[in-house]
């Protein structure tokens, strides 16, 4: 589909303008109306026009991924298929309607330990979940900015996730996935990189499309956190402004091309208003229209909540969650109120018939 | 003056490429600090040569401004008032420019008109430039484990150790806050001890920088904790213990403010850690120069300032795998509804506010307890050691009490102050 000019009807004299001007390929014509194409290469405009017409008019444009349009119905009916992420805190999956979608991008924000590494930590496991038990059984990219992917707490989560699992198994299909999904599996399929400014952050997301063509397995991103990089920029806000954007817009591409859930964590900063001073997330405004749902986790005296406070599908709840030993969980309803997490909380969890993953 | 754009590539670019390009020169600020040359342009060389393409180009085209917004006609650039210099600039510097999306669409119009590259051959050096910016490819979290990582700084002490899961994390800014008089800087000296020993007893093999910036260093409690390091590691063989010239390897600075600070830390530190001399650096205390050289309107550069010393520490300790500890002090809280940051359990909170508490990864608190624990003819007031957040750490507390040999956690007293 990428047509070299020189094979274009044209007459010799406008393809050598062309060849001089460096352009080789089709590809490269598609952007230029005539009066610029004239002006970069040296053509009168009706030679432009003619160039841009046998462009056009023959190789059906070069770009395979014109797709074609399609009704709501179609729309609905892939949404549907595509399962949502659990996040093991049965309230909250509840809320977001079976979990984190796929597709779209959910941005969590939170002070400094409210848990928001602990979720993002908590989905890399719930992401490799077998089908069979409602998962998604897929890979997970995860894209370390701060450093805190510790290996100590990934291999309790997905330990933790395991015996929840195998305690869930009941047919035989469920148990013989168990057998591939163990804690060895579970590492294996997260693919970590560690980024230490925003400019290999940035190099990253570049080379991200290719690398997700090659793993189709791929099912989540995680980025944690897109802040961290990008507040360092307080100098130019305005060219901060312009990478944000354009970082925003390739986490959508590639959510919704190679169908991913994309999930970032931001921080929260302080904006004065009139008068009184407000904790908001980081980033500026603008920001805040790239993620399609963001999620809050806030305290309130000693307990952790999660708010659904930007979706265009979900009602604006409030839930409780806590962070256990096992990672990411409900609030237990009978819990005292008090921050401290339980040490040893095995027996709590073997004892939980909850089945989150629906 | 004569002004464009040079790039040295190495051998990932085709060397078609590398000929195209090499008439371009750029021009960059003759002072080029240290600390920028290994992340490239600082954003005032950027702004230097969107300039200059902008002069090149003194039109930019209708969609190319749309669509990237890069170039600003903010006036005409006066070249007489920069001082340039042809400077063969690393292939690092420019792909910085290069990767941004939405200047890759204009810069891709200039390149091609520049060098004469067509639109896709510009994609593959975009491409190319990405992968030289990527430090290490993604790896799987099953590789990491076996790889060498995770390598942790231990306390000295096995209780306070459990509590730590190990001890500091290599890679990562932790803070200890509390009230004066907790025993702060006892944890710092403890731990300038601790990381001298060989890996296989908990340290890192080599020494500390410990970077004093109120009251002076306590040198004489420095050797009393060396000379009772063999009570203290009873799980090291004591003449291993007594081989190790504990006070060799303890580097001291003093730093009065904030400008000493950052040039201990960008040339002296990075010096040290480069030749291997230290692999802890220890900040006591981070509070004392922000708190005292800004006042209340100031908070805005005094943010900057925070978050320019925090980069570069979060910089020094993963390019080098090193903890680093800052001591900070704490600030009262007043009323408890203001304080979203925490479960607002205690009266008190760590300073420096939130822009610091985003840079910090792991944050402990020591506090003082009522009580005392008396052990054969030493007493100690008691105190608690707290995690507040970590990522891997529960939100736990252990006891703790200091003697002559150091800091040690007391494990049979469970307090049920909560």
């Amino acid at each position: 589909m990428q047509r070299p000019v020189s094979s274009l009807p044209l007459s010799q004299a406008v393809r050598l303008k062309l060849g001089s001007a460096g352009f080789q390929l089709t590809a490269d014509l598609l952007d230029f109306k005539p009066d610029k194409l004239s002006k970069e290469t040296g053509l009168s405009e009706e030679e432009a026009v003619e160039v841009l017409k046998a462009v056009k008019g023959g190789g059906g444009g070069g770009r395979g991924d014109i797709s074609a349009s399609l009704t709501a119905l179609e729309l609905l009916q892939k949404e549907e298929e595509l399962r949502s992420i659990v996040t093991f805190s049965s309230q909250l999956d509840e809320c977001l309607g079976g979990g984190i979608p796929v597709g779209k991008i959910t941005e969590v924000c939170g002070v400094p330990g409210i848990g928001k590494t602990q979720l993002c930590l908590q989905l890399a496991v719930d992401v490799q979940v077998p089908q069979c038990f409602g998962g998604v059984e897929g890979q997970v990219m995860f894209i370390d900015t701060v450093g805190s992917f510790l290996l100590q707490r990934v291999t309790d989560i997905a330990a933790a996730a395991v015996r929840h699992c195998s305690l869930l198994a009941e047919d035989d299909e469920q148990r013989a996935a168990m057998e591939t999904f163990t804690v060895e599996t579970i590492l294996s399929n997260i693919f970590l990189v560690r980024c230490h400014d925003y400019v290999e952050l940035l190099a990253e997301l570049h080379l991200l499309p290719d690398f997700l063509s090659q793993h189709p397995k791929i099912h989540l991103l995680v980025i944690d956190s897109v802040a961290f990089p990008f507040r360092l920029l307080f100098d130019e806000l305005s060219q901060r402004t312009r990478l944000l954007n354009g970082v925003g817009q390739q986490l959508i591409t590639m959510a919704i091309n190679h169908n991913i859930a994309v999930v970032i964590t931001n921080q929260m900063t302080t904006r004065i208003r009139d008068g009184q001073s407000h904790i908001v997330p980081a980033l500026g405004e603008c920001w805040g229209h790239a993620p399609t749902i963001r999620l809050l986790l806030q305290w309130e005296g000693s307990r952790r909540l999660a708010t659904i406070f930007k979706s265009p599908c979900h009602v604006e709840t409030t839930v409780q969650y806590q962070i256990t030993p096992e990672g990411f969980r409900d609030a237990d309803q009978s819990e005292m109120a008090h921050s401290k997490r339980p040490r040893m909380d095995t027996d709590q969890s073997a004892a939980e018939p909850k089945d989150t993953s629906s | 003056m004569f002004m464009g754009f040079s790039l040295a590539f190495n051998t990932i670019i085709p060397d078609m490429f590398h000929q195209k390009l090499t008439h371009l020169h750029l021009p960059v600020d003759h002072q080029l600090p240290d600390a920028q040359t290994s992340t490239g342009l600082s954003p005032y060389q950027q702004q230097v040569f969107a300039d200059c393409v902008e002069r090149y180009h003194p039109a930019p085209p209708d969609d190319v401004s749309r669509s990237a917004g890069y170039f600003r006609c903010s006036g005409a650039f006066d070249v007489n008032k920069h001082t340039v210099r042809r400077t063969e600039v690393s292939g690092m510097n420019c792909d910085q420019l290069l990767l941004h999306p939405r200047v890759s669409a204009a810069l891709r119009r200039d390149l091609q008109r520049l060098t004469g590259l067509s639109n896709s051959d510009v994609q593959q050096l975009i491409t190319a430039a990405a992968a030289v910016c990527r430090r290490h490819p993604p790896i799987t979290a099953q590789q990491l484990q076996h790889g060498v990582s995770g390598a942790q700084l231990r306390l000295g002490c096995p209780v306070l150790d459990c509590l730590l899961r190990g001890g500091l994390p290599v890679g990562g800014i932790t803070e200890l806050a509390g009230e004066s008089g907790t025993g702060k800087t006892q944890v710092g000296l403890q731990l300038s001890l601790s990381v001298q020993y060989p890996a296989e007893h908990g340290g890192l093999g080599a020494g500390a920088l410990y970077v004093c910036t109120e009251d002076s260093f306590p040198i004489k409690r420095l050797h009393q904790l060396i000379g009772e390091q063999v009570c203290l590691r009873s799980d090291v063989p004591a003449d291993l213990v007594s081989s190790l010239r504990f006070s060799d390897h303890v580097y001291i600075e003093h730093t009065a403010d904030l400008d000493s600070l950052l040039v201990c830390l960008t040339r002296r530190a990075r010096l040290l850690l480069t030749r291997g001399l230290v692999r802890l650096i220890v900040v006591d205390s981070v509070a004392a120069l922000f708190r005292t050289e800004f006042q209340a309107d100031d908070w805005l550069e005094r943010n900057r300032q925070l978050l320019t010393f925090s980069s570069m520490l979060h910089h020094l300790s993963q390019e080098f795998s090193t903890p680093v500890l800052c001591i900070n002090q704490v600030t009262d809280v007043f009323s408890q509804s203001h304080n979203s940051m925490g479960p607002s359990l205690s009266t008190v909170s760590p300073a420096l506010g939130l822009a610091w508490a985003n840079q910090v990864m792991v944050r402990l608190m020591m506090s003082r307890l009522q009580g005392t624990v008396v052990r054969g003819d030493q007493s100690s007031a008691l105190r608690r050691l707290e995690v507040v957040f970590a990522p891997h750490l529960a939100r736990d507390g252990q006891n703790a009490a200091v003697w002559r040999e150091g800091l040690r956690g007391v494990e049979s007293w469970t307090s049920n102050r909560k």
